[in-house]
């Protein structure tokens, strides 16, 4: 009799302790997927089954009145908790692929979740479901079925409503972020359609002229004045490379452009070589672009010295012997001043007079907090570099 | 009678829903995007289901 007991309520989970060692080596052997994700499947596969199974049955208990025992050995009652599981389980595995087919957006609303809102939402949750979990399990299953009916759609309206508010809320600050990446495309686009309308309008004028120094022979001055036309001509092209196809990623976009714009206004040439996925590095984009600030402020500031030959590149490129993506900050700069390589990312250290000597040490910090990238500064001719590699 | 019926359906469809759960999650886990063939994925639902059917200890 004992024993009966014992396998009638224990030994079932057994089974479950059978199936689940089973279920991880077939994803790993049968789906090729590694050990930590296959841990991850079984226990959130567990996870799910263990919740839609005490919502099932404790639904299927509170509408028909019954108690543990009627409800195992009748096989309608069973079949009205399965059906309700699975259509549980069913809905659980639909957000999921909901949220497969959107994984990218997934992730942004992740990490743009605002805190504040989201603490607002869970406690408006709580004081809403909290009192009616105490009931339903202190009155133990007493209430009338068409009550307890109510009352969960009641739940159900308020739960869509509140995260129907959260989702709008989200939606507007992301809109909010696109209008200031569009408001930098449509910049750096007046300024191309309005290079390319002083080109075309003095375009005339310009083949009078070198065709003046063509026909008095005056090729050096000839040479000079083409290459003041190239010079226009090359800042319309740099500002096509600005846009967000190039960079595909909406921060380094917002702080390459600034950045830009900046050094334009300061008599700055700016060059770009962009030649890798952006938004596929393998690095935080948030700190990325923290970094790039950074740099380009300290370019921008020691190039700004020089009286002329300003110069600043931006070089972004895939290394597929290093198979890194490698990016590098040139600029000229005052060469009487003596820059320490080594030194530079040191807290304190500056070569300005106000010193501060924190950003390039923040810089270290933030590369350092990756164990796959690495920064380190040169010097080439007249030209200061910073270099980071980023590996794959 | 019934109980077995009801049993065996719950076991087919209880396989299908964890293959479908699994699939699901072993994409959603990937940096990469995933891919299984229907051979893999068949065998999988097959085996799921022989093992949910088997309960030994019941």
């Amino acid at each position: 009799m004992k024993f009966g007991y014992l396998v009638k309520n224990y030994i079932p989970m057994i089974n479950c302790l059978f199936i689940y060692p089973i279920v991880f080596f077939l994803s790993i052997f049968l789906l090729k997927q590694n050990t930590l994700k296959s841990f991850t499947i079984v226990i959130a596969n567990i996870i799910v089954l263990i919740i839609t199974e005490l919502i099932s049955v404790f639904t299927c208990m509170s509408i028909f009145k019954i108690n543990s025992e009627i409800f195992v050995n009748s096989w309608i009652y069973l079949s009205i908790a399965l059906v309700i599981q699975y259509t549980l389980f069913f809905a659980i595995i639909k957000i999921a692929n909901m949220i497969l087919k959107n994984k990218t957006s997934f992730r942004y609303v992740i990490t743009s979740i605002n805190k504040k809102s989201l603490i607002t939402v869970l406690i408006i949750l709580a004081l809403c479901i909290f009192p009616q979990f105490i009931i339903y399990v202190i009155n133990r299953y007493n209430y009338p079925a068409y009550f307890l009916i109510l009352n969960s759609m009641q739940m159900i309206i308020i739960c869509i409503v509140i995260f129907s508010s959260f989702k709008n809320s989200m939606e507007r600050e992301k809109v909010q972020n696109d209008l200031v990446t569009m408001t930098l495309h449509n910049k750096t686009m007046t300024g191309m359609v309005d290079g390319v309308r002083k080109l075309k309008h003095d375009y005339n004028n310009i083949m009078q002229a070198l065709n003046g120094y063509v026909s008095t022979k005056q090729y050096d001055k000839l040479k000079e004045h083409i290459k003041s036309v190239l010079g226009e001509c090359s800042d319309i092209n740099t500002l096509s490379v600005i846009t967000p196809k190039i960079f595909n990623d909406p921060a380094i976009y917002g702080i390459v452009g600034a950045k830009y714009f900046t050094a334009t206004e300061k008599d700055i040439k700016f060059e770009f070589d962009i030649t890798t996925n952006i938004a596929k590095i393998n690095f935080s984009m948030p700190d990325l672009s923290r970094i790039l600030g950074i740099i380009l402020d300290n370019a921008i500031e020691a190039t700004t010295k020089l009286e002329k030959n300003r110069y600043i590149k931006l070089e972004m490129r895939f290394d597929n012997k290093k198979c890194a993506d490698v990016i590098r900050v040139y600029n000229t700069y005052d060469t009487s001043i003596n820059i320490n390589t080594q030194d530079i990312f040191k807290k304190g250290y500056s070569s300005k007079e106000v010193k501060s000597g924190i950003g390039l040490w923040e810089v270290k910090k933030l590369i350092d907090k990756s164990k796959h990238s690495q920064i380190y500064a040169s010097i080439e001719k007249d030209k200061f570099i910073q270099n980071i590699i980023i590996e794959k | 009678m019934e109980f077995l019926i009801v049993r065996g359906l719950s076991s087919i469809l209880e396989a299908l829903l964890w293959t479908y759960f699994i699939i699901s999650l072993a994409r959603i886990l990937s940096k990469e995007e995933c891919k299984f063939s229907k051979k893999q994925v068949l065998l999988f639902f097959i085996l799921l289901v022989i093992l949910i059917e088997i309960r030994i200890f019941s």
